[in-house]
């Protein structure tokens, strides 16, 4: 018998408009020692399994068939106070974001010790004691100085650390990790995900790993379900399944996952969605007769500077205050310069709070920077001598943004929303024009021209993502900014923007500033690469060098710490790992 | 793409009627109640004239001999007043209905004052930020630890020492109005400018920024109509309130003039008669009331929750 | 913490200033005070007399910085109507509203809080949603209404309470202070006033709590506290009400606020002789003296409350204690 069984479990969702069935019947096992990774995209059900098992799923949820047995003993029809038994001491969980898992008006030692204190005899003192230990074993520095600490003293990844803590102080059998590590950046991630898989050998635990993140699965479990629109694909030992995809699915998910070994034209045309893939039938845009073509010095890849960024700087203030000396500031970019040559991608690298993002909206003009100058074409557009922006050099910077739900407004048809440019730029000489260029636009981004008449609330993130892109495409720009343009998408729908701003880019002889923490998808999508550090440019090279032979120590600890996933190594590089 | 758009485009009427919104409207019978109600009451006091049984201002319809009549099925009630005559003979069915005429005028006036004030200067404060915002926000914290009628009674006593005394009764429906008006703008402010500050860093907005749009039509055109939820609800609740801090005002004698009575007079009028038994006369103006602040309020309350789905 | 004090210190201060400025400026407005308070027939050397006694030929910086500096020692002036020190009348009739709406806000808090606990627990409950239903009526029905509903019960049919007054009262604390609380009739004449204006209170307080109290119970270490099995009892009044404390905090303080405004109502229904119904007279009299008293008065009374609320919350949010707040925000 596994530690845990689930046997044909179906999770439904009643809503007012009928019920939503997020798991259709799956059959899981997990023994003792053993780490099952649940993978998946948005919308398969992956998530409400962990909630199910612990008996937390909230309503409108509710496990509608099927068993959960654990250790032996069914659990999923116990009555609320069982389950508390079970819970935290037979059963422990983590969830996605650590900066809110934890009740900021408690310090941690009160919060591990009163779970301690709920689970066993023990009394407040031995919990105290207990607890130091504990926080010694996840890695917790000065553990007996930092129990009177409050959370928000703490960094993500070391509040990542406690949640832990918090979750195995009653030594539970059985650990489930929703999005362990989705909230923390690379560095942070490797170091917890090689804890969790200490911690799970060293107690014999037995964890559920559920997650989006190939890599996360390659790095840390044993055996993968693949998981698509509420039902298991296919499972099997995690090297197998990553190595050689059974079934149709997981083929193309793998295929989608950026890889960060090899660069590759474009990624591998996805297949098996229901409702088919990208559109084949897209036709290409021929500059010299397309209204995207009527603009100045369209295409020209000659290799010289477009953009040149020279000693950025950029100061926030943090609060504003009448005494001078209770001013503080936050200093987000400090002395970046590069250039950006015409037509190529050019891409900032960086984890959350590096300065790329602010890099990026200096040069669109958002923010003007504190200190430095920005150049765009031999014209001065940030900094001392910079005068107003000029409509027409307004019109040649645009830019994509990272969340396809804020970046459009939700009020607006989608036709307003990619006509909104032509009218204030007066690109068309008419309604009729205009109309015309957003149903030409709109099919150019795979959507095609019926999408004109709907609000964005009818489309999925990634069908939004190819609207702003259309929206951004209808000023005729020359230079794109994509500020992390497919990280709040799957990984199937990123393949496919990404591989159609390869296209676009191709075709209308586009400037790219291509912004992300990812480093496979900035592999796949750049020519030279920039890598930021609080705020810093710490290195600067092309694309190959830099992840063959990375100069700086930080590259190389990113690439390190970088998950790979087993099968596609082992699909071109056998046996270097 | 995972879906396709084969579904045909959905047209106005069905866009609303299986909007969110509509859906959870009809499947709360309590507020279809409530909004019918309420809707009733406001429809037979704006057409008071057509729809009361006497005009209680025409001197010539009354009789001081049908004063202080109880209600019709009471011993001594006569059949033409179907809720009583007050003390000089009008019939307080009639009354009621020109009565809640005056509240419900001076409720919404009042309240689209707020929302004109509110509304602008917290898109201004949480559009520019900065020192606007924080001398628009100082301000308003500061009204907002004063209570509604603290405000208005101060400013109707300010108003009432600039104005002399004999032009007041004329003024005084003005004054009520800017006095109500100008204590309830700092809710609209607050809700507008959480949201902007909000909407100002949506990527939509900064879109809207680089495609080379001016800061007054984003505010307008892309945040406003973003911005109106919050607004359409605070906009009833404070309908409700604005009624109430009416009739207190008009209750406190420093409302509307007894020669157009509002409910709050009624109900004023009423309480000297209360220890002689004559009940009806405060009573039934007080039920009007208070059923119209309750539809209302059930009203505003839905909105709220719909509109705002996490929220119980 | 100095800092937060301190700043918070300075703001009252402004605030302060910028009230008693009003209030000065009210004086402005009812032109020339020398005629409320002099007779027909009095001379216009008399009259020149008056204003110089009275300072009125001073430059106004002058004159308002006499009435600030009388309002600290409690000088207000002569009241126009009443002819006597605003100052005397006040503390004449401070006890009474004191008396009345510090029974109150206790009994609105000691109810309301339980109530919006119980109610933001039991969301779907039969007895949260009567309760709700229940707050909502309480809402909607203006206080002066609830006031002369009891009043038509208890006094007029049943006859059991006084409908208006304070009933007797005693002089206690060496004779300035003339409590209700020591007689049978001052208790029983405080029974209908209290509870008409703690009902629109306690129903406030309630809703809000509630609405916290369900906002927290969906927190994420809400999530977490229940996952590691923690019991009913710890998660409801050890992780949930500790959070919801600081909105209740704010919630208490506008709500005295909002007291010193509906005293006003309920003062004036019951004819309770208190500072509330002594403002009313003045508006309705266009007595600028008591007026402006009480306006600095009542903004003493809120800055004093948003100060303890200010310092309540530095006591509950370790967040606030730290210094390093940003510095450890992202690492």
């Amino acid at each position: 018998m596994s530690l845990l069984d689930l046997k044909d479990l179906k999770i439904h969702f009643d809503t007012r408009r009928g019920t939503v069935e997020a798991v259709r019947g799956i059959d899981l096992s997990v023994e003792r020692g053993e780490i099952l990774g649940v993978v998946g995209e948005s919308g398969a059900g992956k998530s409400t399994i962990g909630n199910a098992v612990i008996g937390l799923l909230e309503p409108p949820g509710r496990i509608a068939g099927g068993e959960v047995w654990f250790d032996g003993q069914r659990i999923d029809q116990l009555s609320e106070p069982e389950m508390r038994r079970i819970r935290g001491r037979r059963i422990g969980m983590i969830f996605q974001d650590p900066m809110t898992s934890l009740n900021p008006l408690l310090t941690i030692g009160d919060q591990i010790a009163e779970t301690i204190c709920r689970h066993s005899d023990m009394s407040h003192t031995q919990a105290m004691t207990r607890a130091v230990e504990l926080l010694r074993e996840v890695g917790i520095p000065d553990p007996e100085g930092r129990l009177n600490a409050y959370p928000h003293q703490f960094s993500g990844g070391m509040r990542q650390r406690v949640v832990i803590t918090l979750a195995l102080c009653a030594d539970p059998d059985l650990l489930i990790c929703d999005e362990p590590t989705t909230a923390l950046d690379v560095s942070v991630q490797a170091q917890i995900l090689s804890l969790l898989r200490r911690l799970c050998r060293d107690r014999n635990l037995g964890a559920i790993f559920i997650t989006h993140d190939m890599g996360v699965i390659s790095e840390v479990t044993d055996r993968v379900a693949v998981m698509y629109r509420g039902r298991v694909v296919e499972t099997g030992r995690t090297g197998d399944v990553l190595g050689h995809p059974g079934h149709a699915y997981s083929k193309s998910l793998l295929g989608a996952v950026p890889r960060a070994d090899v660069r590759l034209d474009r990624f591998p045309q996805l297949d098996y969605h229901e409702a088919g893939a990208d559109r084949a039938d897209r036709t290409v845009i021929d500059l010299g007769t397309h209204w995207l073509g009527r603009r100045s010095g369209a295409g020209d890849t000659t290799g010289q500077a477009l953009v040149q960024v020279d000693h950025l700087t950029m100061r926030f203030a943090q609060n504003r205050s009448i005494i001078p000396a209770w001013r503080r500031s936050f200093t987000a970019v400090r002395d970046v310069s590069f250039d950006i040559r015409r037509g190529e991608t050019f891409g900032l690298v960086g984890e959350s709070g590096s300065g790329k993002s602010t890099v990026a909206r200096m040069i669109a003009g958002l923010y003007d920077p504190s200190y430095g100058r920005i150049r765009y074409d031999g014209t001065e557009i940030a900094g001392p001598e910079a005068r107003p922006i000029s409509p027409a050099m307004r019109q040649q910077i645009q830019m994509i943004f990272q969340d396809p739900f804020s970046s459009l407004n939700r009020r607006k048809r989608v036709s307003d929303i990619v006509s909104e440019p032509i009218r204030h730029h007066r690109l068309a000489s008419g309604q009729a024009e205009a109309d015309g260029i957003v149903a030409d636009l709109l099919d150019h981004v795979g959507l095609g021209a019926e999408a004109a008449n709907r609000y964005p609330h009818e489309f999925s993130g990634g069908q939004r993502q190819r609207i702003s892109i259309a929206r951004a495409l209808a000023t005729r720009p020359r230079f794109l900014i994509c500020d992390e343009p497919t990280s709040a998408l799957d990984v199937s729908i990123q393949a496919q923007i990404l591989n159609l701003l390869k296209n676009l880019q191709d075709e209308l002889g586009l400037t790219l500033l291509f912004i992300s923490h990812d480093l496979p998808v900035i592999r796949q999508m750049c020519d030279r690469i920039g890598v930021m550090k609080a705020g810093e440019l710490v290195e600067l090279a092309p694309a190959e060098q830099l992840f063959e032979a990375p100069q700086h120590p930080y590259t190389a600890e990113l690439l390190a710490l970088m998950p790979r996933v087993l099968g596609q190594e082992d699909r071109t590089r056998a046996g270097k790992r | 793409m995972p879906e396709t758009l084969s579904k045909p485009v959905p047209s106005r009427w069905h866009r609303i009627r299986h909007s969110d919104l509509a859906i959870s409207f009809l499947s709360s019978p309590v507020t279809v109640a409530a909004a019918v109600v309420a809707l009733l009451m406001i429809l037979a006091s704006v057409g008071a004239s057509l729809v009361a049984p006497h005009n209680p201002y025409d001197m010539g319809s009354i009789d001081i001999f049908d004063s202080m009549l109880p209600p019709s099925w009471e011993e001594g009630g006569d059949t033409r007043f179907l809720l009583g005559t007050d003390a000089i003979g009008r019939g307080i069915l009639s009354t009621i209905l020109y009565g809640s005429r005056m509240s419900i005028f001076i409720g919404v006036v009042s309240v689209a004052l707020s929302l004109l004030i509110g509304v602008t200067l917290g898109l201004i404060a949480g559009y520019r930020g900065g020192l606007i915002d924080a001398i628009i926000m100082r301000i308003a914290e500061v009204q907002l630890s004063l209570p509604t009628i603290l405000v208005a009674l101060l400013i109707n006593g300010i108003l009432r020492a600039v104005a002399p005394p004999s032009t007041m009764d004329k003024v005084a429906i003005l004054v009520l109005i800017l006095s109500i008006g100008l204590s309830n703008w700092v809710q609209f402010a607050r809700a507008v400018r959480a949201s902007t500050m909000v909407e100002r860093g949506q990527e939509y907005v900064l879109a809207a920024r680089l495609i080379g749009i001016g800061q007054l039509a984003i505010m307008f055109r892309h945040i406003l109509p973003n911005v109106m939820g919050p607004i359409l609800v605070i906009a009833t609740l404070n309908l409700s309130g604005a009624i109430l801090t009416e009739a207190t005002l008009s209750f406190l004698g420093v409302g509307v003039p007894a020669t157009q009575p509002s409910l709050g007079t009624l109900i004023n009028d009423g309480t000297n008669y209360l220890f002689s038994g004559a009940w009806w006369i405060t009573i039934f103006p007080g039920v009007a009331l208070a059923l119209l602040v309750l539809t209302v309020n059930l009203v505003g309350d839905w909105m709220r929750d719909a509109l705002n789905p996490t929220l119980g | 913490m100095i800092r937060y004090v301190s700043g918070r210190l300075a703001q009252s201060l402004l605030v302060m200033f910028l009230v008693a400025a009003v209030a000065f400026s009210l004086f402005g407005f009812v032109g020339d005070p020398i005629r409320q308070m002099i007779t027909e027939d009095a001379s216009q050397a008399e009259i020149e007399r008056l204003r110089e006694v009275m300072g009125l030929n001073d430059p106004v910086t002058v004159q308002f910085w006499r009435y600030i500096s009388g309002a600290v020692h409690g000088d207000f002036g002569v009241s126009y109507f009443h002819k006597r020190p605003v100052g005397a009348l006040i503390a004449e009739r401070l006890p009474a509203t004191f008396e009345l709406a510090g029974l109150s806000v206790l009994l609105s808090i000691l109810i309301g809080i339980p109530l919006g606990v119980y109610t933001g627990l039991h969301r779907f409950g039969r007895g949260a949603r009567a309760l709700m239903a229940l707050s909502l009526v309480g809402i909607s029905i203006p206080t002066f209404l609830i006031g002369i509903m009891l009043i038509y019960l208890f006094s007029v049919i049943l006859g059991w309470l006084p409908s208006f007054g304070r009933g007797e009262t005693v002089t206690v604390l060496g004779g300035f202070w003339r409590t209700g609380f020591l007689t049978t009739s001052g208790l029983q004449s405080l029974i209908l006033p209290s509870i008409t204006l703690a009902l629109f209170q306690t129903t406030m307080i309630m809703r809000l709590v509630r609405a916290e109290m369900l906002d927290v119970m969906r927190t994420d270490y809400i999530k977490f506290a229940r996952a590691r099995g923690l019991g009913t009892q710890a998660i409801n009044f050890r992780h949930a009400l500790k959070n919801t404390l600081m909105p209740v905090v704010t919630v208490i303080g506008l709500q005295l606020g909002n007291v010193i405004a509906f005293a006003i109502i309920t003062e004036s229904v019951f004819q309770w002789p208190g500072m509330g119904r002594l403002f009313l007279q003045a508006i309705q009299q266009v007595d600028i003296p008591v007026m402006s008293a009480y306006l600095i008065m009542i903004a003493f009374f809120f800055v004093v409350i948003n100060l303890i609320t200010d310092l309540a919350y530095y006591a509950i949010d370790p967040r606030l204690r730290s210094n390093a707040l940003k510095g450890t925000a992202h690492a």
